[in-house]
């Protein structure tokens, strides 16, 4: 349990920081930035879990650096904060998440599986 | 400090999502809900903390701490997608589309109660100075 807290958080913290100098970055008119890091973070996991590696790896990079790096409640604030300035923005912003943020688990998954 | 903030907030929320996740996880049950409870309950609170929470907190950096680290690490959109792909490559597709719709359109109904929970708590601090 103490192992995998460490683990956890530790990639937490990596996890968090990466997503804050990305969404730093790339966010300005556009949530750029958190669309990429979950979007990329899905493909990573997908991976992942097709490989069915050791615990301890799953624990510091899945739930860990994974986890912190993607994000659904900021995901939902932006679709919210959308809406004031643009609510077609809304709908591309979510539709895209949701639907590249799937496909790229199961490619992810698929590429795990065959290697 | 920025970073110190982020990083540990990144900790806290990490460590959180482990926590409640075992303590809510059930072997037995169908449904994926320990990730669908953190990412709404995380929703909920930050909708609250944009409006209200930060004003409490005032500081830059804690609320940075707060809001990019511990809330936003929190939630996550990776095992969201992971279970989906896992409900489905079980061929449980009603299951996998009740867990789509449910945490899409509760998320931003979270988002949205937790910031009219946050001006009426808002409100009520007003009127108590």
């Amino acid at each position: 349990m103490i192992n995998l807290s460490v683990a956890v958080a530790s990639g937490g913290a990596i996890g968090a920081l990466v997503r804050y100098f990305v969404c730093q970055k790339l966010n300005a008119r556009f949530p750029w930035g958190t669309f990429l890091v979950n979007v990329l973070g899905s493909f990573l996991l997908g991976w992942l879990i097709g490989e069915e590696r050791r615990e301890i790896l799953n624990s510091f990079v899945g739930m860990g650096f994974l986890g912190a790096l993607t994000t659904f409640s900021t995901l939902q604030y932006e679709a919210v904060s959308l809406y004031k300035k643009s609510q077609r923005s809304v709908l591309y912003y979510l539709f895209s998440t949701y639907a590249l943020g799937l496909l790229a688990a199961w490619t992810g998954f698929m590429i795990a599986a065959k290697l | 400090m920025k970073v110190l903030a982020v990083a540990i907030g990144g900790m806290i929320g990490a460590l959180l999502r482990l926590w409640i996740g075992i303590l809510l996880f059930n072997p037995e049950a169908a449904f994926p809900y320990p990730t669908l409870i953190i990412n709404l309950m995380g929703s909920f609170f930050l909708g609250w903390f944009v409006i209200h929470g930060a004003k409490m907190v005032r500081n830059k950096h804690y609320i940075l701490g707060i809001q990019t680290g511990i809330i936003a690490s929190f939630t996550t959109f990776s095992s969201f997608n992971a279970e989906l792909l896992l409900l489905m490559k079980d061929e449980r597709y009603t299951m996998a589309l009740m867990y789509f719709v449910i945490s899409t359109v509760i998320g931003i109904a979270a988002i949205l109660l937790g910031m009219k929970f946050g001006s009426a708590t808002l409100d009520k601090v007003g009127e108590d100075l």
